[in-house]
């Protein structure tokens, strides 16, 4: 079965650090709190961007060598993920009233 | 003067909260969504509530309400009708996966149904401070409060959003005037209610009341159409916002 965003972003920072994957799906969901994603709804161009802007820093804090360098990596297997989802309910429902 | 008043405003609020309605059942007919389905009855419900209370209300005002007292359980079962398919729409919008939110919400319809039956025993008897009571406000009108907390959890996560130019403003406006609405409909419904088991007074009987309950009510209804249907002039308002230099 193919990986989701969420999945695949942490499989990724597992492999390229020495983050436990416990640990990387802590890491990443704290850091899509503080963006304003849920992790079960987030897209891949979406996590693109949170992990380009807020991943780094957080994977610092945790003494991860080269944490821009591991981000790059997240990014590019994130581009290879196909779920161009269609976003929560909620917002789905404000641009259909919203026309 | 205050009837007069509560009466016009009430006129306002049913117009805007039957545009509201109409035009989600217009989208529904294209979608064939449960959402635009389930907020249109509840808009179009709510609405002929408010009607058949203000209707009730002047013509007390007016002289005598003998012959109108079919106006009541009609008021009840139209107003009843307004949170069951709010119960419904609110799950689908907001938690549409979560077996919780499910729970809660066949307990919202159940409980709605069940106060509405309770509601029409009672009839224009003022409602005192018991469970019966209590539990019957909860469930009519804990859907408004769900919603608002939705919704403002929503604009909460927009603005952080939009910080990383992942959301638009508009969005968040959405949902920011969605809450807003559901505080309002909550105060319209649990205000007069509270004041009623604390003084005997029914809001029917009371023009003082009546006017918080239709202005609150008005509040809500703008709202809500500026949530669901934000005019061009208002989206084009809030990206120039965005465009501004220190825009968020």
């Amino acid at each position: 079965m193919a990986l989701n965003a969420f999945e695949t972003a942490t499989l990724e920072i597992t492999r390229r650090s020495h983050l436990s994957e416990a640990d990387a799906r802590g890491t990443l969901r704290m850091t899509l709190k503080k963006a304003g994603f849920d992790p079960a709804a987030i897209r891949a161009d979406q996590l693109a961007v949170v992990v380009r802007s807020l991943l780094p820093r957080e994977l610092k804090i945790r003494g991860v060598a080269e944490p821009a360098e591991v981000c790059e990596r997240i990014v590019d297997a994130l581009s290879s993920v196909s779920d161009t989802g269609r976003g929560p309910a909620a917002e789905r429902f404000l641009e259909r009233t919203r026309g | 003067m205050l009837v007069v008043f509560a009466v016009v405003a009430s006129v306002i609020s049913g117009v805007f909260t039957i545009a509201v309605g109409v035009r989600l059942l217009l989208l529904w007919r294209r979608t064939r969504e449960v959402p635009e389905l389930s907020l249109s009855i509840a808009c179009l419900s709510l609405a002929l509530g408010v009607l058949f209370g203000t209707a009730y209300a002047a013509i007390g005002v007016a002289g005598g309400r003998a012959g109108f007292e079919w106006l009541v359980p009609l008021r009840i079962v139209t107003f009843a009708l307004a949170p069951i398919a709010l119960w419904i729409g609110v799950q689908r919008v907001f938690r549409p996966e979560a077996r919780w939110a499910r729970a809660l919400c066949w307990l919202g319809v159940l409980g709605t149904v069940a106060a509405m039956v309770w509601r029409l025993d009672l009839g224009l008897a003022p409602r005192r401070f018991d469970f019966g009571n209590v539990a019957s406000v909860a469930v009519t009108q804990g859907v408004f409060a769900w919603a608002a907390a939705e919704s403002f959890a929503y604009y909460a996560a927009m603005r952080k959003r939009m910080a990383l130019g992942l959301a638009d403003r508009v969005t968040a406006q959405q949902f920011l005037c969605w809450g807003v609405s559901g505080l309002a409909a909550l105060a319209s419904g649990v205000v007069p209610v509270v004041v009623e088991m604390a003084t005997g007074v029914t809001v029917l009987a009371h023009p003082a009341m009546a006017l918080v309950s239709t202005i609150t009510g008005l509040v809500s209804t703008l709202c809500l159409y500026l949530s669901f249907f934000p005019p061009l002039f208002y989206q084009r308002m809030l990206r120039a916002g965005d465009a501004a230099p220190g825009g968020v």
